[in-house]
């Protein structure tokens, strides 16, 4: 079963992504995405029920430091390669 | 003294001890290979002149105290998504422009604290993610064998400032086959570590549950050097086990006969190139007259491990991409009038179109509706990868298999047509998924159709996990048998 995207799904996905595309960028993206959904396919052919899902390989569950107070970056480093600033604070558009 | 493209590090370390050449000698060797070099390999996207020279200036003081560190004066290139303090670290892309990273993690920390010197940051694809370096946004990295040819990717940067002498080693990242599909490319040693090894804090992430971190050399036994250096657990890397650093020099000698190596059949299907088959099978048969016992596996689920791959690896990507949004770093948009407007064009313009590629994909699977027949279908199938392999290593100590099905293919080819670069991790990408770890040694040559002249074949030897001694070991005793890794490119 191929999966063809339409151009509004595709711009919805990029908007979500949060990329701004150019009319001709939604066009590729819009053959390219449906092909590489289209391959993803193959994977219903197999069978998983009762196989639960791998994200961790190692087995490792947690990892524990002792919570005692560490130097971090200090602040005039840590905003230092933003271009748009005030004093030792991001500068970011309204939000609301 | 041996040239430049041809020394070790073991070599150059042991020089150094026996003042044949300082330190300063060897970062000036490896400047002037780069001044000569890189304006047609495009190797290096940065090189640090002062800095290297005054890091060499330090490790000639220390190596005439006493106090030096167990790498102390090798000049090394740094793959460009390793932030270094101070430095011009940009993954290759556009949406780092001009961002010296304030801090630096353990894997260049422990590489600082053993006295290595930086040259400066190797390319590679955008963030890692490519099988070429095509998709780097500072032009592409040329393969030495053949200017007009793809080194691999994504540490291609990386495997030909090793291949071209103009590094004596180079830091490298393996998500998919980052560092073993260029090290097959190029004719040199690329080992992809157990996941957790080598902790990720410092180094920009591509697919947090499949990034590891490594390095390419000229051969193995420079290899065991590297990984003591860089290997052991760190409290800022939560996914690093405390499990014990053995002493990989120490094993490296060990004789291969009575190891049992499995050849899994799923590797040598219909489509790989006539001379990688050749080359590998003929590796196998040089492991089996030194003793080694070759037992036939299959890896059934081999397969699904491209679709699984690239489900997991974009939606992870999408997820770490989201902290590229103009506002702490990088260029940003000017004109937007609003914060989404802002969001939209400073991302818009900033990633390359793999990586906006990759993020869509990602995003998309993510999102409602989709996530259990997507990324959750995925997650499971990788279970199955996973259990291949552990049922493999019930059986066999280690598993031998061609690095990728051809030879380095040539620039362009495959740019169109995403799925078919996809496919060059086919042979990589089911040990990330695994989290095991495996070693690029190279095995021979092979002339593809086309060709105007031979191109470096690739075996990796895999195993489980923390195996990394054993897969040293087996490297280590091909290389003393053979010759394949001593071989140069003339870079035309």
């Amino acid at each position: 079963m191929a999966t063809q995207l339409t151009k509004e799904q595709v711009e919805k996905i990029a908007e979500l992504a949060r990329l701004k595309l150019t009319s001709d960028e939604l066009d590729m993206y819009r053959i390219q995405l449906s092909e590489i959904m289209s391959f993803f396919d193959t994977l219903s052919e197999v069978n998983t029920a009762n196989i639960p899902p791998t994200a961790q390989t190692t087995g490792l569950v947690n990892r524990y430091f002792a919570d005692v107070a560490r130097p971090s970056l200090p602040q005039d480093r840590a905003t230092r390669e933003a271009r748009v600033k005030q004093g030792n604070y991001f500068k970011v558009k309204a939000v609301l | 003294m041996k040239s430049i493209v041809e020394l070790t590090v073991t070599e150059a370390l042991r020089q150094l001890k026996a003042k044949q050449i300082s330190a300063v000698e060897l970062t000036e060797e490896s400047l002037s290979a780069i001044e000569k070099s890189n304006g047609k390999l495009n190797s290096f996207l940065t090189v640090e002149k002062d800095l290297a020279l005054m890091m060499a200036a330090s490790a000639d003081a220390q190596i005439a105290s006493g106090e030096a560190g167990p790498l102390c004066g090798i000049p090394i290139g740094i793959k460009d998504c390793f932030n270094v303090e101070d430095m011009l670290s940009r993954s290759a892309s556009h949406i780092l422009e001009g961002f010296h990273s304030p801090y630096e993690g353990p894997a260049i920390e422990r590489l600082r604290a053993a006295g290595t010197v930086f040259l400066g940051k190797t390319n590679t694809d955008e963030f890692t993610c490519g099988a070429s370096t095509e998709n780097s946004a500072y032009g592409t990295t040329h393969n030495p064998w053949d200017l007009e040819r793809v080194p691999g990717g994504s540490s291609g940067g990386s495997a030909v400032a090793v291949t071209a002498g103009l590094s004596l080693f180079a830091t490298a990242t393996d998500t998919g086959g980052s560092i073993r599909q260029p090290a097959s490319f190029c004719g040199v040693v690329g080992l992809k570590n157990t996941y957790g090894r080598v902790p990720r804090f410092g180094v920009m992430p591509m697919a947090s549950s499949l990034d590891t971190v490594g390095a390419i050399s000229k051969t193995v036994e420079d290899m065991a050097l590297i990984l003591q250096v860089m290997a052991g657990a760190d409290d800022r890397d939560s996914t690093t086990p405390e499990v014990a650093v053995p002493d990989y020099s120490q094993n490296l000698k060990a004789p291969v006969r009575g190891l049992k190596i499995g050849i899994p059949k799923e590797y040598f299907i219909e489509g790989i190139e006539a001379g990688v088959e050749k080359a590998v099978r003929q590796a196998v048969e040089e492991l089996q007259n030194q003793g080694a016992e070759i037992v036939e596996i299959s890896l059934p689920h081999t397969k699904y491990a491209i679709p699984v791959y690239y489900l997991v690896a974009p939606s992870e990507i999408s997820s770490n991409m989201a902290r590229f949004d103009g506002i702490r770093y990088g260029p940003s948009s000017d004109t937007a009038e609003d914060l989404l407007d802002y969001y939209l064009e400073t991302r818009g313009t900033g990633f390359g179109p793999e990586l906006k590629r990759r993020i869509m994909i990602g995003t998309h699977v993510l999102s409602s509706g989709y996530y259990d027949a997507y990324y959750l279908k995925a997650q499971k199938v990788r279970t199955l990868i996973c259990r291949d392999f552990d049922q493999a290593f019930g059986k066999v100590d280690v598993i031998a298999a061609p690095t990728s099905p051809t030879t380095a293919f040539k620039i362009g080819e495959k740019e169109q047509d995403p799925i078919s670069m996809y496919l060059a991790d086919i042979f990589t990408a089911p040990i990330n998924l695994a989290g095991i770890p495996a070693l690029n040694v190279p095995c021979g040559f092979s002339r593809p159709e086309g060709a105007a002249v031979d191109l470096p074949v690739g075996i990796q030897f895999i195993g489980p996990r923390f195996s990394e001694d054993c897969l040293l070991q087996v490297g280590y005793a091909y290389q003393q048998a053979t010759d394949w890794h001593l071989k140069r490119p003339v870079i035309g």
